[in-house]
């Protein structure tokens, strides 16, 4: 070293943790650094994965250990011919009611008159369907209508809103709309038939994942039904069934013997979601073991960092340094170096959910968002690392 | 900087104590400025005063008093405020970190006090014709010129007393004498007392008292 170099390091700070590295092996850092960055990815990530799949989960199975299928009848040659009918008989909701693998039947029923909505000049047509309360998955506090009222409350699915946000809209060169967005808004709605004609505006006050359909309170769709076609017996094109499981052979066997279609492949999707619970859990306890022998290694790696400085700590001591100051010394270093851990797992984590959120979305699976847990899992991993250190160099320092 | 040893004897020594030293279970005033020679043969626990008198040993019985209070069961924060302000040392072992150079033992030092700049250590490593190992790494150095950094290092602060033992063991006649300039003028600017332990009597500052451990 020259002369200027060596005046150079005389005007260069002395960092204590600079002094405790210098001539010692850095695997063991770099092994620390390594389970930790690992562990906090993989425990987040199962964490945002079970979190994600309770929401597909709760979504659908609000009571919990039932599952719900809506079924039709299937449509034939004979059904357009009008040789048999598409909605359901009053017999066969008796039967299906009567069966000791559903648990409970709800009618979907329909209305007997033209729905024409029209919003932000675009006019279409609809329909309405209404459903006991207990089996809609849905808040209904504001879902209530009264003779008078023109604003009708209407629960949509969310499969709808996933097709228009995600088919309709960008076809269109349209930006997506939020859910809150469309509650704000209303549908001008003219109901017509036989030369009689109502006007109401509609308002979506909620959405279902478990019901396809448009759905309106039932003493409304009663009402409209009386006034425009004077009848009170309401077609039932659809039945929601409550079964404890939707897998059930004998119940398979009982929907294609009686031609009933169930819509858009529940019981795959409800097999699968089994599947992918019973995965997770799983991957929850290997993570879980990970984790912890990944901290256990951490800690140790570091701990036997600080304990291979015993000498050089105990230097530093004697030559009048505070034993508090060392410890914060090689705490604020250790916490910058977890900082920067969390620093690269959180936007790792991120990206990775943002992906796996968009193929949610592209399965019709909800949309479901990080949560917060996902943020204080690595911040809580370093929180423990670092206590551990504390402990293990105070009891050093002593 | 008044400093008190009333009737202290180290626990491992006590039984084996001789009776006519003037230190061990004895009463002794250290009155600041004073240069004190402690003459102590080999065994008689001349590390060990030192390491008392320094705050690493508290395995004694009887009472250190320091600036008129007794430091037997003050805390390693306490001892560390005192080693950086107060009282300064050249260990019998040195104590040095021999996988860092030579400057960075130095400046461990030196950043903690803030006591000179870096042309001053500068000047006071060529006083001790150690400037060119200063990036030295002190595994690789001699005894002799770990012996000067050690002593370069201990002056790198603000102190009452500055406690040597054995400073110059392994120096030679030419060295041993620079030594001795370049501590007596750091210990006069500080106003400072010393105490220097050795094996044999010497000569080597105006002792204003020679005490005999044994």
């Amino acid at each position: 070293m020259t002369t200027l170099k060596r005046l150079e390091w005389l005007s260069m700070k002395v960092n204590i943790v600079n002094i405790l590295l210098q001539g010692k092996s850095k695997l063991g850092l770099l092994i620390a650094v390594f389970g930790i960055l690992l562990s906090s990815f993989l425990i987040a990530s199962v964490y945002q994965l079970f979190n994600d799949v309770s929401f597909i989960l709760d979504k659908s199975e609000k009571e919990e250990g039932y599952q719900y299928l809506q079924i039709s009848k299937e449509v034939g040659v004979s059904t357009s011919l009008g040789l048999s009918s598409p909605d359901f008989s009053v017999n066969e909701i008796a039967s299906l009611k009567k069966q000791n693998f559903i648990e409970d039947v709800a009618e979907l029923w329909s209305n007997d008159f033209r729905v024409y909505g029209r919003f932000g000049g675009n006019g279409f047509d609809m329909f309405f369907t209404s459903v006991k309360p207990d089996f809609i998955d849905a808040d209904t506090d504001n879902f209530k209508w009264e003779i008078g009222q023109v604003e009708i409350p209407v629960i949509i699915s969310n499969q709808f809103l996933t097709l228009l946000n995600h088919a309709v809209l960008p076809s269109q060169g349209r930006s997506p709309i939020p859910k809150i967005a469309i509650k704000q808004a209303t549908v001008d709605l003219q109901l017509t038939k036989d030369g009689k004609r109502l006007r109401f505006k509609a308002r979506v006050v909620g959405f279902s994942d478990r019901i396809s359909s448009v759905l309106v309170p039932r003493n409304f769709l009663d009402y409209a039904n009386n006034e425009l076609s004077g009848n009170t017996q309401t077609r039932v094109s659809m039945v929601v069934l409550k079964v404890k499981d939707s897998g059930d052979k004998t119940l398979r066997k009982y929907l294609d013997r009686n031609d009933y279609d169930v819509n858009g492949e529940q019981l795959v999707v409800q097999k699968s979601k089994t599947v992918l619970k019973i995965t997770l859990g799983v991957v929850f306890v290997f993570g879980f073991v990970i984790l912890i022998l990944s901290m256990a290694l951490s800690l140790s790696q570091i701990k036997g960092l600080i304990y291979q400085n015993k000498d050089r700590i105990r230097m530093l001591i004697l030559l009048g340094y505070s034993p508090a100051g060392i410890i914060k010394s090689l705490l604020v270093s250790i916490a910058k170096l977890l900082g920067v851990i969390i620093m690269l797992v959180l936007p790792f984590i991120w990206i990775v959910f943002n992906s796996v959120h968009s193929l949610m979305l592209t399965y019709t699976l909800g949309l479901p968002q990080l949560t917060i847990g996902v943020w204080l899992i690595p911040i809580a991993i370093s929180m423990v690392i670092l206590s551990g250190i504390f402990a293990s160099v105070k009891k050093l320092i002593k | 900087m008044d400093i008190y040893l009333k009737n202290i004897a180290p626990n491992p020594l006590i039984g084996s104590l001789s009776i006519v030293g003037e230190v061990w279970k004895k009463e002794l005033h250290l009155k600041p400025e004073n240069y004190i020679h402690i003459l102590a043969p080999s065994g008689s626990g001349k590390s060990t005063l030192m390491g008392i008198l320094y705050g690493i040993r508290n395995d004694f019985k009887g009472e250190l008093i320091i600036q008129g209070e007794s430091v037997k069961n003050s805390s390693q924060e306490d001892w560390s405020k005192l080693r950086s302000s107060q009282i300064a040392i050249v260990f019998q072992d040195l104590q040095l970190l021999d996988e860092l150079t030579a400057i960075e033992n130095i400046q461990i030092k030196n950043q903690l006090t803030n006591a000179y700049t870096k042309d001053e250590i500068v000047k006071m490593a060529k006083s001790l014709d150690v400037y060119e190992l200063l990036d030295k790494k002190v595994a690789l150095l001699s005894r002799g010129e770990k012996q000067r950094i050690a002593i370069l290092r201990s002056l790198c602060m603000q102190f009452s007393w500055l406690l040597l033992d054995e400073p110059f063991s392994a120096l030679d006649e030419v060295n041993t004498q620079k030594a001795i300039a370049l501590i007596k003028t750091v210990v006069t600017e500080n106003n400072a007392g010393l105490i220097l332990s050795n094996l044999y009597s010497d000569n080597y500052f105006d002792y204003t008292k020679k005490v005999r451990m044994a």
